[in-house]
């Protein structure tokens, strides 16, 4: 056969992403708000373990770790999360059944399906982490400086920063694997005939 | 194989088994549609049409016999060349309009091209082109809530004209639209196919798009029933 398709770009498929997040705008905040709540969570309790996390010396940095019994919480709000948004994605595959079967029919490959659904995965997970981890900045930060009378070390906050965004990308993701699969295995045929 | 076909079908047939019993939506159905063609296939409801139509655009699967699109099996195709053959083979419009409801006009009408990986001024500026051919080129950037009926029909003519298809597959195309506006998605179409040579196949139950035809078969229980020849194809398209 002639020539393979070419790669869409990324910019393509960021629009066909986001347009779509604007028009489901109160599912899409729903499922960010989600996030925001398991990223926020984890975050503070990593801020605030502060006072009984070995203190650091000069500049020598060490991390802010959480106990067993709060990695316990956070183990099972997180999966809460991850089932919340898992949820939220297939609901979101079934309103666009049509829509998904129509594009398959006009020759999007399944893998495109697929990006699409993890792209917006993605911007999800990001605006989630960024949202969790700020609020957890600006709540724990009062009760740090009454403690210790200054902010924590940089390198403490770049370091929970980066576990924040890990676990809101992650959880996101792990949530729409299935749905996204689920999607990209739509029959165009069943999905034309359906009516809404 | 003659090369004058854009489609043909062999012995083609689709059968369904629903609560133990077979349904044969398609019972050996041998067609050949010539380039240029307008052809119409008239049928009442549940005769078929949309089984046909999935069939040749390589939609769903036959039970028995083969399709062929520009002398391509396309039995023979894998999943990732099927989709290549529906991209740029075929135009597909639908009785339910079917755009992306989150996409304006031209973006609608820009997708096809998105899949075949056309760059975006060129895919921009033919987009225009058509929605401007199909009488829409004041309404690029409305979306498919903001445009009536007959107007959304106009965009899927465009968006089925995107990537130059051999021939376009239409289902019913006026089945959810008033007299009028169906008289215009009809004439519209027949201006693409004497105006570009555009092959079509359209399966309807609309008397109206018996006029325009070249060739009209009727099918029902899955088998062609007759077929009436109205004129000949007028031009025939260059490829
Ligand atoms: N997925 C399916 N499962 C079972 N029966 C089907 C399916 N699709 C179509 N049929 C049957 O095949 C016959 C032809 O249907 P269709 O092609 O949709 O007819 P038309 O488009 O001419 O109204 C009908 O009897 C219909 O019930
Ligand atoms: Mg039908």
């Amino acid at each position: 056969m002639e020539s393979a398709f070419a790669k869409l770009s990324l910019k393509d498929l960021l629009h066909i992403v986001l347009e779509n997040m604007r028009k489901r705008r109160s599912r899409i905040l729903l499922t960010i708000g989600n996030v925001f709540l398991g990223v926020a969570l984890v975050s503070s309790m990593m801020m605030l373990s502060y006072s009984y996390t070995p203190k650091t010396t000069g500049n020598v940095f060490k991390p802010l770790n959480l106990n067993d019994y709060q990695i316990w919480v956070t183990i099972i709000s997180l999966t809460v999360c991850v089932i919340t948004i898992f949820n939220s994605m297939l609901i979101s595959v079934t309103e666009r059944y049509k829509e998904i079967g129509t594009m398959k029919c006009l020759g999007a490959k399944d893998s495109l399906i697929l990006q699409l659904f993890i792209f917006e995965a993605l911007v999800i997970g990001f605006i989630g982490g960024l949202l969790g981890f700020s609020i957890a900045f600006i709540t724990t930060m009062p009760m740090i400086l009454l403690q210790i009378g200054t902010l924590l070390p940089l390198q403490n906050y770049l370091y929970v920063m980066s576990l924040s965004f890990a676990v809101a990308l992650l959880i996101s993701l792990i949530a729409t694997i299935y749905p996204a699969y689920h999607a990209s295995k739509i029959n165009p045929v069943d999905a034309l005939r359906f009516e809404v | 194989m003659s090369s004058d076909y854009a489609v043909e079908t062999i012995d083609l047939a689709k059968y369904y088994t629903l609560g133990g019993t077979m349904i044969k939506a398609l019972d050996g159905i041998n067609l050949q549609i010539f380039r240029g063609e307008y052809l119409s296939i008239m049928g009442p409801s549940g005769a078929g049409k949309t089984t046909l139509f999935n069939m040749i655009g390589g939609l769903d699967k036959p039970t028995r016999g083969k399709v062929f699109i520009d002398n391509i099996d396309i039995s023979k195709l894998d999943a990732y060349e099927l989709a290549w053959l529906r991209c740029r083979k075929i135009g597909y419009i639908f009785q339910t309009f079917n755009l992306i409801p989150v996409l304006t006009a031209i973006e609608n009408v820009t997708l096809p091209m998105i899949f075949a990986g056309t760059p975006k001024k060129i895919r921009m500026e033919k987009a225009r082109k058509l929605l401007e051919m199909v009488g829409l080129g004041d309404r690029l950037n409305h979306k498919p809530s903001e445009l009536s009926g007959g107007q959304q029909q106009r965009v899927a003519i465009a968006r089925a004209l995107a990537n130059n298809p051999s021939i376009i597959l239409a289902d019913e195309p006026t089945g959810n639209l008033d007299l009028n506006t169906g008289l215009e998605i009809i004439t519209l179409l027949k201006k693409m196919n004497e105006e570009q040579g555009i092959t079509i196949f359209c399966a309807t139950h609309d008397y109206k798009i018996v006029e325009v035809s070249n060739r009209i078969i009727w099918i029902r229980d899955g088998k062609v029933e007759k077929t009436e020849i109205r004129g000949y194809v007028k031009r025939k398209r260059e490829v």
